[in-house]
């Protein structure tokens, strides 16, 4: 991983692979999929092609908020699927190298520990780097 | 293996199931016209051309068997033989070798395929039998082409191209670009590799250019108005965005025009199939193709073979009867089968059309009786007797054939023309014949949809499927075993709520405040309860699984003028989500367990 996208969300911070990410979009509300999992914020129009949106937050099991026009969807394509990451805000674009990234501790925030790909201090952060292929396929 | 870039493989495949139908076709019609040149021609310049493919593919094998073929069909058009039935046969049973091939390579391998043998054989005799001494037969395993080598025999007749699709790669000015240009696809049931592509006329693609061309003019001339705008030029602007209006409305038809293709090309295949099946079957039967020009949605085309083939196979071996019945009936001895394509309003009609024996209503109705699925003392309707062929593993066939009988095929036939949002439905007349006319959407990219909202939720139901709408009075309603009911013209229907099968918050509760839409779909009826009626709109079908999934009771989604991702539900499969849930509905009103539905 040479780049990441890193967002927030609560007091944490996440980063996913810049290869994977195809844009970011400001929140809109989306069309409910019927009996869907919770955090299934339903399905978009992005361009003509109609892509699920998901709730990170209610996906790792975090206090939901009800998402405004500053919140973020994440564009992302893993595995030929396109899925929206609905996330609090962006944060930075940050350089890593494969020095800094950790293996994953046993404990990372509220993320399942299937979600996550190893850790990297940011500053006085951490930053915890999530599998978006596994998010998708998981997704879906 | 096959180590070639699987886009021009792509090419050869399609190219190649395209020159084989053709090739067959000249087969056939050598078979009654034996010394006609350009049919000769023509079946050459098809093998030639295949040959080429796959020797520039390095696909030997193939290219090897049809070298034989091409020297066999050299000779005929040098006149060194003469067209013989044997010859006809022999090349028939080539071509289907050819298929093999081609199936083989669609699986990843070039090699040879079992009967090729027998058939290069039977070639070689043909050859020795005919009345010029031929030159010794080269023995299979000298011909071996190098790739790229494609001119071993020198045609004198101007060697056709692979015609690059115009997507892929622009043609070299010194190729003859219109080289059978208004020749129609021959498309059918094929693999991924053969449907990913569609092939499009020169002239269509050209139509679009100028058009988008137009459309950013218009785009242009909206643009410098507005930035420069004062009251009075109000008006120009409307003309201009009315004008953005028409164009956007033509380009969206003929970019929808463009997956549209012939019938032709399943159509003619089923001269070979009849002609097959008649032989097996002993019949003699003549087959009448009308409409073969209307033009259908690529992927329908692709899908109706399938079922087409199960009906027609159906008719020439139990609608039409054996030689001795049809004479002592004082019928012609020879069969008619028709096959006939046109288009009515938003649909195109497909019909097969024997003029045989006709449906046996009492034997169809005494083996639903058997099998349970006419309760006795229970009189059905001609329409539900004979919607009975389509119950799986239904047959009324005394002795099974290789060719039919065995009872498979007419569910399948009937799940085909589901899965394409088609019916199909069946006009019979003892002693006279039958007719299976299936009605198919012109699209699939479009539909019709009734628009209707629960809660905040807006969803589309195909207008297909919906027979009307209403809304019940308390003396339309009632429970029949617990089950909800609602009388539709003096007839009980099961009634769907669609909030509960979808588990939808707001909603009415109180079918009397509600609307059914009456849902049919061919076999079962059914009354969904919705809000409110919004309208009818045409919209454009997108795919849902492309990115997510399939999701039990939605077919698919489209957008709709606010931006908006809107469902669009698969009517008919709601009611089985009812019943997916254990199919009882406690008999006092209260809270209903919420189906669980499942992706797939």
């Amino acid at each position: 991983m040479n780049q990441c996208l890193t967002f927030r969300m609560g007091a944490e911070l996440y980063g996913v692979d810049i290869h994977n990410v195809q844009e970011i979009k400001g929140y809109a509300p989306s069309t409910p999929l019927p009996n869907s999992p919770d955090y299934f914020r339903g399905v978009m129009n992005l361009r003509g092609i109609i892509v699920p949106v998901v709730d990170l937050r209610a996906r790792f099991g975090m206090p939901a908020i009800e998402p405004t026009r500053v919140n973020v969807i994440i564009v992302v394509v893993a595995s030929g699927r396109v899925t929206g990451l609905l996330v609090d805000a962006v944060a930075d674009v940050a350089e890593l190298r494969e020095s800094d990234i950790q293996a994953t501790p046993d404990v990372c925030g509220a993320a399942p520990p299937d979600f996550v790909q190893g850790v990297a201090r940011m500053g006085d952060q951490l930053l915890i780097l999530l599998n978006t292929d596994r998010i998708v396929a998981a997704a879906a | 293996m096959i180590d070639v870039d699987p886009e021009s493989l792509a090419v050869f495949l399609e190219e190649a199931d395209e020159l084989i139908a053709d090739f067959e076709q000249c087969l056939l019609l050598l078979e009654t016209l034996p010394d006609d040149r350009e049919v000769i021609n023509r079946a050459f310049r098809a093998a030639h051309t295949i040959k080429g493919g796959a020797g520039m593919l390095a696909l030997n094998p193939l290219a090897a068997f049809t070298h034989e073929l091409e020297t066999l069909l050299d000779e005929l058009r040098d006149k060194q033989l003469l067209c013989t039935q044997a010859i006809i046969e022999a090349m028939l049973a080539s071509s289907d070798i050819i298929k093999a091939h081609l199936d083989l390579i669609r699986d990843g391998r070039s090699e040879k395929t079992s009967g090729q043998d027998a058939v290069l054989g039977r070639i070689w005799k043909v050859r020795a039998e005919g009345d010029m001494p031929p030159e010794a037969p080269p023995a299979p395993s000298a011909v071996v082409l190098a790739p790229g080598l494609q001119a071993v025999c020198v045609a004198s007749t101007p060697t056709p191209v692979f015609q690059p699709m115009v997507s892929v790669t622009p043609v070299p000015a010194e190729a003859p670009a219109a080289l059978e240009a208004s020749a129609p696809a021959a498309e059918g049931h094929r693999n991924e590799a053969g449907s990913a592509s569609i092939r499009v006329s020169i002239e269509k693609v050209d139509q679009l250019v100028n058009l988008v061309g137009e459309l950013s003019i218009t785009q242009a001339m909206i643009g410098e108005l507005v930035q420069d705008y004062s009251p009075g030029k109000l008006l120009t602007l409307q003309e201009s965005v009315a004008q953005l209006e028409r164009h956007c409305r033509d380009l969206q038809q003929r970019v929808l025009n463009i997956r549209m293709v012939p019938v032709k090309g399943v159509f003619e295949r089923f001269n070979r199939v009849v002609r097959d099946v008649a032989a097996q079957a002993g019949k003699q039967v003549s087959l009448e193709i009308h409409g073969e020009e209307t033009e259908l949605d690529k992927t329908v085309v692709e899908k109706i073979a399938d079922p087409l083939t199960h009906l027609v196979r159906n008719a020439v071996d139990h609608g039409l009867e054996p030689t001795e019945a049809r004479l002592s009936a004082g019928k012609p001895a020879k069969g008619l089968l028709k096959l006939s394509a046109y288009q009515k309003g938003a649909n195109i009609f497909i019909e097969v059309q024997d003029d045989g024996r006709g449906l046996d209503r009492a034997r169809i109705l005494q083996k639903g009786r058997e099998r349970g699925l006419v309760p006795e003392g229970r009189e059905p309707t001609d329409d539900q007797v004979w919607d009975l062929i389509f119950q799986p593993g239904f047959s009324t066939a005394e002795k099974v054939t290789n060719l039919s009988g065995r009872g498979v095929g007419m569910d399948v036939v009937r799940r085909n023309i589901d899965d394409l949002q088609g019916k199909v439905s069946i006009t019979t007349a003892a002693g006279q014949g039958t007719t299976f006319r299936i009605q198919l959407p012109l699209t699939l990219a479009m539909m019709d949809g009734l628009v209707v909202r629960v809660g905040k939720q807006v969803f589309l139901l195909p207008m297909v499927a919906v027979i009307s709408s209403f809304r019940p009075t308390a003396k339309q309603l009632g429970r029949v075993d617990s089950t909800e009911v609602v009388e539709v013209r003096g007839v009980y229907v099961p009634v769907v709520r669609l909030y509960e099968v979808l588990a939808l918050k707001q909603r009415v509760t109180e079918p009397t405040n509600a609307i059914i839409v009456v849902i049919d779909d061919g076999s079962r009826t059914f009354g969904l309860m919705v809000d409110e009626l919004m309208g009818q709109l045409q919209v454009v079908v997108k795919s849902l699984e492309a990115n997510y999934g399939r999701v039990k009771g939605v077919a698919g989604a489209t957008i709709l003028g606010d931006g908006q991702v809107a469902l669009i539900l698969d009517a008919p499969s709601l009611l089985g989500l009812t019943r997916d849930r254990g199919g009882h509905f406690t008999a006092a009103p209260g809270p209903l367990v919420i189906p669980n539905l499942e992706r797939a």
